[in-house]
Order: C-alpha cells, then sequence, then structure tokens
C-alpha cells in the first residue's frame, strides 16, 4: 500500500513538472516570437497587422519546432 | 515632303499653314494615347526587395518565384499571387508574398465603387471591404521609365489603427504611375492614381511591372466571392483574437 502511495506520489509529481515543462516551452516560444517579429519589423520595415502577425507565427512554429526557445538562434535576416 | 511644306507656305499664308499643321498632327496625337476602353490588359509584376533604410541608386534585387498579375478593363480591376510549382519546397521567398502587398486577391470595380481584398487566415477566407479611396496620395514631379512608359512619382499614407500591438500605425507606400495608361488601377490595391501603378514600394518591399499585354477580345474578371464579408476594423479584430490564442 505504501508502495503504491509513494508511486502515485512520484508519478504525480513527474506529471506536474512536465506539465510546467511545456507550459514554460509556450511562454519561452511566444516571447521569441513576438520578440523576433519586432526584431524583423525593425530590419524591414513597417508591417501591417497581418503580417505582423503572420511573422510571430512563423517564428512561434519554428521555435515548437526546434523544441523551445533556448534551441532558437535568432532570427536570421539577409 | 520639304517641297510640300514649301509649296503650302508659298501658296497659303501663315494662319492656313498652322491650321494644316495641326490637321495633319491630331491623329499622330490621338494614336499615341491608345484607346483603352474597349481593352483587357495583363501586367505581370515581380516582387523585389531592398531595406528601407538603403538611401542608395542600387536597384532592388528581385525576389525569385515570387510573381503576380493585374488583369483589368475600363471598369474592373483583379490582382493577385501567380502560385509557383517551384515554391512548393522549403523556399524561404514564400514567406515574403504578402510583404509590401501581394496576399490574397485585390479586385476593384469603378462603377459600383467597390473595392475588397480576399485574404485567408486562420483557416477561413475572409473579404475585407476596403475605403474606396484608401489612400491620400501626393503627385511629385519625379520620373522614370518603367517598361517603356513615362511614370510619375506618388506618396501615399495610409494610417490605422493596430489591435495587435494596440498603437497606430502609420504605412507609407511610394509608387510610379503612367499617365499615359490612364486608368486608375495598381497591384496590391495601390491605386485611384491618374495612370496605372507600374510599381510600388512598401517598406523594404517592391512591386516591379515587368511586361505588359493588351488584349483586343474582354477577358472575364472574375469578383471574389467566397469568404466572411468583414469590414477593415472587424478583420483587425479577428486578427487580435487569432493573435492572443497563438501557441495556446
Amino acid at each position: 500500500m505504501k508502495n503504491l502511495f509513494l508511486t502515485f506520489i512520484l508519478l504525480m509529481t513527474i506529471s506536474i513538472s512536465f506539465g510546467k515543462g511545456s507550459k514554460n516551452l509556450v511562454e519561452s516560444c511566444r516571447s521569441y516570437a513576438i520578440s523576433s517579429a519586432n526584431a524583423e519589423e525593425g530590419h524591414y520595415g513597417p508591417m501591417s497587422d497581418k503580417q505582423y502577425m503572420e511573422a510571430v507565427s512563423w517564428y512561434l512554429d519554428a521555435c515548437n519546432e526546434a523544441g523551445g526557445a533556448s534551441h532558437m538562434l535568432g532570427p536570421v535576416f539577409k | 515632303m520639304y517641297c510640300l511644306f514649301f509649296i503650302i507656305l508659298n501658296n497659303y499664308d501663315m494662319k492656313k499653314f498652322i491650321k494644316l499643321t495641326l490637321i495633319f498632327l491630331f491623329p499622330i496625337l490621338g494614336w499615341s494615347q491608345m484607346d483603352l476602353s474597349k481593352k483587357t490588359i495583363e501586367i505581370n509584376y515581380v516582387k523585389a526587395y531592398k531595406n528601407f533604410k538603403d538611401f542608395s541608386n542600387s536597384p532592388p534585387s528581385i525576389l525569385r518565384n515570387i510573381e503576380y498579375k493585374l488583369v483589368f478593363n475600363n471598369n474592373e480591376a483583379r490582382f493577385e499571387y501567380i502560385p509557383n510549382m517551384s515554391n512548393d519546397g522549403d523556399d524561404e521567398n514564400i514567406r515574403f508574398i504578402g510583404r509590401g502587398g501581394g496576399s490574397g486577391i485585390n479586385y476593384k470595380n469603378l462603377k459600383s465603387k467597390e473595392k475588397i481584398h480576399q485574404t485567408e487566415i486562420g483557416g477561413k477566407t475572409y473579404i475585407i471591404t476596403n475605403d474606396y479611396d484608401k489612400y491620400d496620395w501626393k503627385l511629385l514631379k519625379d520620373t522614370k521609365k518603367i517598361i517603356g512608359y513615362d511614370c510619375y512619382k506618388a506618396i501615399g499614407i495610409f494610417k490605422e489603427y493596430d489591435e495587435i500591438r494596440k498603437k497606430d500605425i502609420i504605412i507609407e507606400v511610394s509608387v510610379w504611375y503612367a499617365p499615359s495608361l490612364a486608368i486608375p488601377f495598381g497591384p496590391a490595391g495601390y491605386d485611384g492614381l491618374p495612370g496605372i501603378v507600374l510599381e510600388s514600394s512598401r517598406s523594404s518591399f517592391y512591386l516591379i511591372a515587368t511586361d505588359i499585354k493588351f488584349y483586343d477580345n474582354p477577358l472575364k474578371i472574375k469578383k471574389p466571392q467566397d469568404g466572411i464579408m468583414v469590414t477593415h476594423e472587424e478583420f483587425n479584430r479577428i486578427l487580435n483574437k487569432i493573435f492572443l490564442s497563438l501557441g495556446k
């Protein structure tokens, strides 16, 4: 019974930490995407709101695919 | 020819000579201004890039595989991106299709005073009704030739409230229009000038005309029909909702 309880606590801890991790990943990617879109606007000039949103969405997808903002080098401009 | 003039001068007074000259010149001047009222015209444009902070005389660089077409008659115009098979891969230029104008389909009708933009976002298609005279154009005296036509420069400024960034943004567009093609259409909704717009630049992105075709037979110009009808302000609010849900 004790072992079962300990296993349950362990599983709960793991699931909460994974949940927090994924939330952190989402938040880190979102702020990365927004700052990258801002940097892009500074580089290419003013964007309409649709273009801005599409830029944020593009960086967000790239960040999620890479597994988080820590894996991103930053926006690359030509 | 000279003999003819001498005979005319010898036999008639100066007033009659001027009259005759005008009679001879009138048809020539008339032909140089082509009658566009019964033609359909197609203009192809490419997208080009030159950083907006670069004030040198260097020309903008053409972005490969991004082309558009403007088809119009004396009443309707439709502007859209031409899908390119070679853009199916990882071509990073795809991201720039809409930059500086060029996403979706722009349609304008002079008789019904309609100006609409069909575009897709969040998996849905929208038809945005735009102000008929969106830009307050300032006509300038600068000139240059584009695909053989003498063009004049104009600058248009458009201010709108950005729902996402919660601030007013000012969009400035520079265009070159050809008064000899005296129909008020242009690419990506840059229109309402006394001539077709053959080049536009907004931020770092350009739309540049590369060729023009004249058809004697009228081509059908299709008005975009599919999509949820919204005003520009409603569309901006939809964009904001999508933006807030991004990544959540």
